[in-house]
């Protein structure tokens, strides 16, 4: 007979599966401002995807894609893009 | 985004330097890893980790990591690499004698610190590897006592394969060294230069940027030393004075011309040391 | 086969934990521990035991090195004594919240100032409140046999907390005796591998993460999981050291064990090296008819409740002997005030009282096992104590006690 810890679903001690939603906030709430991408003027270089301490833009073919969800709007992006293609434009919402 | 190793959604602050450099190490170092972290502010984004990650309070610098090697050793198991990533506070205070026994015994861990120049996590206090004259909430007059204790060059004369010193605004470099140092067996150290928009007081779309000036000013100078031989591994074309990565940073304000000149002849005579040890044995 | 040795207690937790199969050790010596930490080098060197021995800077470190260990799948071992077992304290309240099977082997020392190199018990019992699990063992005999138990109780899915076995530094740390060592294969029938249900640090199967801030909200539950696994502990330990004696022929009576306490009037609870001694005055007084019986008290934690509220039902007086000191407690050490809550809600409870004897590493002598017993006898005559805490081995007078150079 398996003994069935209490709250078995809780799991067992302060653990967490990796990954799991527990820790994970929404955090595009964070921010004032938001980068807007000129994906004309964007050359896909990805130095915003690298630069980016939360992983929240992505350099795709079609130019840099940001995660809003997630997003702080530090800023990095903009101030580091070389050909200017990034914006913060202030949060309306 | 949704792929990283380290998910978004965590608690840094905006334009962490610290998140930076992490997201550099993890998309380098690959999903086969065990972290161990503890002591930065990083440990509350080490939650987001897809990987295994164990955390010990400060008790975790070195021993928890060997702890951890030691068991994969002893399992047979010989592709998964431990990576520990620990702040200045726990690095340089109050865990230096474990970092310290961990590299004399040589333990298999790649060793990271994530210097942002004060126990940020707790609110901005001053460390070991604190620069002399910053502001922090316990040198509210900026650091007049101690100076910036030099890991890597301590580290270096502990007789350990690899030691290096890393800026998030070079990320190339960076990541030969991230790849460089995960080869060898032993213990490594590589020295993050993590720029903190909060505790530094800059804004925090300037991260990069600071860590940038950092270089070129030569107040952070980037170099690798394996197996004694030490070898600098960027140069800096055109040296600009360090007033210009002073002004940029909030912490820095109360400093006049006596102290940054002071400041000033104390880089330029680090660097000219680093200069004379390029490419000779220090151990 | 199982072979027998001449050991003395180090060595013989040294061939607990080698039979065990520890794989990774992180040991700091610190008197009267290092001859357990000196055989363990040996062992690994030799090739006899198939581990990693990480030669740490402190204790702290050491503890460190077990919890990271445990935690990555590897059984540990660790030992310590006094200060050292103070150093670490910090860890040693987040290995069983991380409800790691840590086994460590606590030398009993008493702790500084006033300290020395002697035994009384405020090392381990300093632990009482973090959920480490405390066997404290009597003789090198049971050292072996506690420490192979001690894994199979640690690693009980019911369980999954940490344990200690404790035992007196110097008087059976370093004093030998005929120690029958268990065969290993009979050891490895006993002990399987060690595998964690639930916690492991391993990239390809489910990753555990641990961190603070977020738990804070579960740590209630968190708490209330550890107490049950303290609870169920009970049940383990017993079933644990029954199946021992079924397989190794030593048994020692799960969480107490009672001497001669049929039709007793009044026992003595000892714990550790004393109740050697105090079984030979037992058998003395019995033989003049005096109806005074003995408790070992094996586990301190969990502590036997049901068991000492039985004793406090079938006896008139009961004298616990405290080889510690709680400064400023409600009354005596703390094995009196737990058993005085254990007894609390008995309608007809026994007259209880603390005695501080073996403090500081002072020898406790057969005379004062004999004068605790005549204390509790005639408490139970009278129905009351003359006094609820007795010091036993006072020096009243302010000795000066020469030093001969």
């Amino acid at each position: 007979m398996k003994y069935r810890h209490p709250y078995e679903e809780l799991g067992l001690g302060p653990y967490a599966g990796a990954g799991s939603r527990k820790h994970i906030f929404p955090t595009g709430t964070w921010r004032a401002f938001k980068p807007v991408v000129d994906v004309e003027k964007c050359t896909k270089c990805g130095v915003c995807e690298t630069f980016c301490p939360d992983g929240s833009i992505r350099r795709t073919d079609e130019g840099a894609v940001v995660d809003y969800t997630y997003c702080k709007g530090c800023g990095i992006c903009a101030n580091e893009c070389r050909v200017k293609a990034i914006e913060m434009v202030r949060e309306t919402e | 985004m949704q792929d990283e190793i380290r998910l978004p959604g965590h608690v840094l602050c905006p334009g962490c330097g610290g998140a930076i450099a992490e997201r550099l190490i993890f998309n380098t170092l690959g999903r086969n890893i065990i972290l161990f972290g503890g002591g930065v502010c990083a440990s509350g984004g080490t939650a987001n980790a897809t990987i295994p990650s164990f955390s010990l309070h400060f008790s975790g610098v070195g021993a928890g990591a060997a702890g951890i090697a030691a068991a994969l050793e002893a399992k047979g198991v010989t592709d998964v690499k431990v990576v520990a990533i620990n702040g200045d506070g726990a690095i340089s205070d109050i865990g230096f004698s474990k970092l310290s026994a961990c590299a004399e015994r040589g333990d298999n861990i790649t060793q990271f610190c994530m210097d942002n120049e004060a126990y940020m996590n707790t609110g901005i206090q001053r460390s070991g590897l604190t620069p002399w004259g910053a502001w922090t909430t316990t040198t509210p007059k900026g650091k007049q006592v101690g100076s910036k204790k030099d890991l890597p060059m301590i580290m270096a004369t502990h007789r350990i394969p690899y030691v290096a010193t890393l800026s998030i605004a070079h990320p190339r470099d960076f990541i030969a060294k991230v790849k460089k140092a995960a080869g060898i067996d032993g213990f490594k150290y590589l020295h993050v230069m993590a720029p903190c928009p909060t505790g530094w007081r800059f804004s925090f779309d300037k991260s990069i940027e600071v860590a940038r000036l950092a270089v070129e000013t030569r107040v952070w100078n980037l170099f690798e030393i394996a197996d004694g031989m030490l070898k600098i591994t960027h140069t800096v074309k055109e040296k600009k004075p360090v007033v210009e990565y002073l002004k940029l940073q909030g912490r820095f304000r109360q400093l006049g011309d006596k102290e940054a000149q002071a400041i000033q002849a104390s880089v330029d005579e680090n660097w000219a040391r680093l200069e004379q040890l390029d490419k000779k044995k220090v151990y | 086969m199982p072979t027998k040795k001449l050991l003395d207690g180090n060595h013989a937790a040294a061939y607990g934990a080698k039979l065990a199969r520890a794989e990774v050790l992180g040991i700091y010596p610190i008197t009267p521990q290092t001859e357990l930490a000196n055989q363990l080098a040996d062992f690994v060197a030799s090739g006899e035991m198939k581990a990693k021995y990480i030669t740490v800077e402190s204790e702290h470190s050491a503890m460190s090195v077990c919890a990271g260990g445990s935690a990555a799948g590897a059984r540990v071992f660790t030992a310590s004594s006094s200060q050292g077992i103070v150093f670490m304290e910090e860890l040693l309240w987040q290995v069983p919240g991380m409800r790691l099977p840590v086994v460590m082997g606590i030398v009993n020392r008493s702790i500084a100032f006033p300290g020395s190199l002697r035994p009384d018990h405020n090392d381990s019992l300093l632990q009482r409140d973090n959920g480490w699990i405390q066997i404290y063992c009597e003789n090198a005999q049971e050292i072996i046999d506690a420490c192979i138990q001690a894994y199979r109780i640690a690693e009980d899915s019911r369980v999954y907390l940490p344990v200690i076995f404790a035992y007196d530094g110097y008087v059976i740390s370093h004093t030998a005796m005929p120690v029958e060592v268990p065969d290993q294969d009979d050891v490895d029938r006993f002990l399987p591998p060690y595998k964690h249900e639930y916690v492991y640090l391993d990239p390809k199967r489910y990753k555990p993460v641990i961190t603070h801030e977020p738990f804070q909200e579960l740590g209630v539950e968190y708490r209330y999981q550890m107490e049950e696994a303290q609870n169920q502990a009970r049940h383990v330990i017993k079933e644990v050291d029954r199946e021992y004696g079924k397989i190794f022929g030593r048994s020692y009576g799960g969480l107490i064990e009672k001497y001669r306490c049929e039709d007793a009037r009044a026992v003595l609870v000892t714990m550790g090296s004393i109740t050697g001694t105090a079984r030979v005055v037992v058998d003395e007084m019995r033989n003049d008819g005096k109806p005074i019986g003995l408790v070992k008290l094996r586990v301190f934690r969990p502590f036997p409740v049901e068991e000492m509220q039985e004793l406090g039902r079938s006896v008139k007086a009961i004298g616990f002997v405290d080889r510690n000191i709680s400064h400023g407690s409600a009354g005596g050490g703390v094995g009196t005030v737990e058993t005085a809550r254990a007894l609390y809600s008995l309608e007809v409870r026994p007259v209880l009282i603390g005695f501080y004897a073996g403090l500081v590493g002072r020898d406790v002598l057969p005379s004062d096992i004999r004068y605790m017993a005549e204390r509790v006898l005639r408490a139970a005559e009278t129905g009351k104590p003359e006094k609820q805490v007795e010091w036993i081995g006072l020096r009243k007078q302010a000795e000066q006690v020469q030093v001969k150079v």
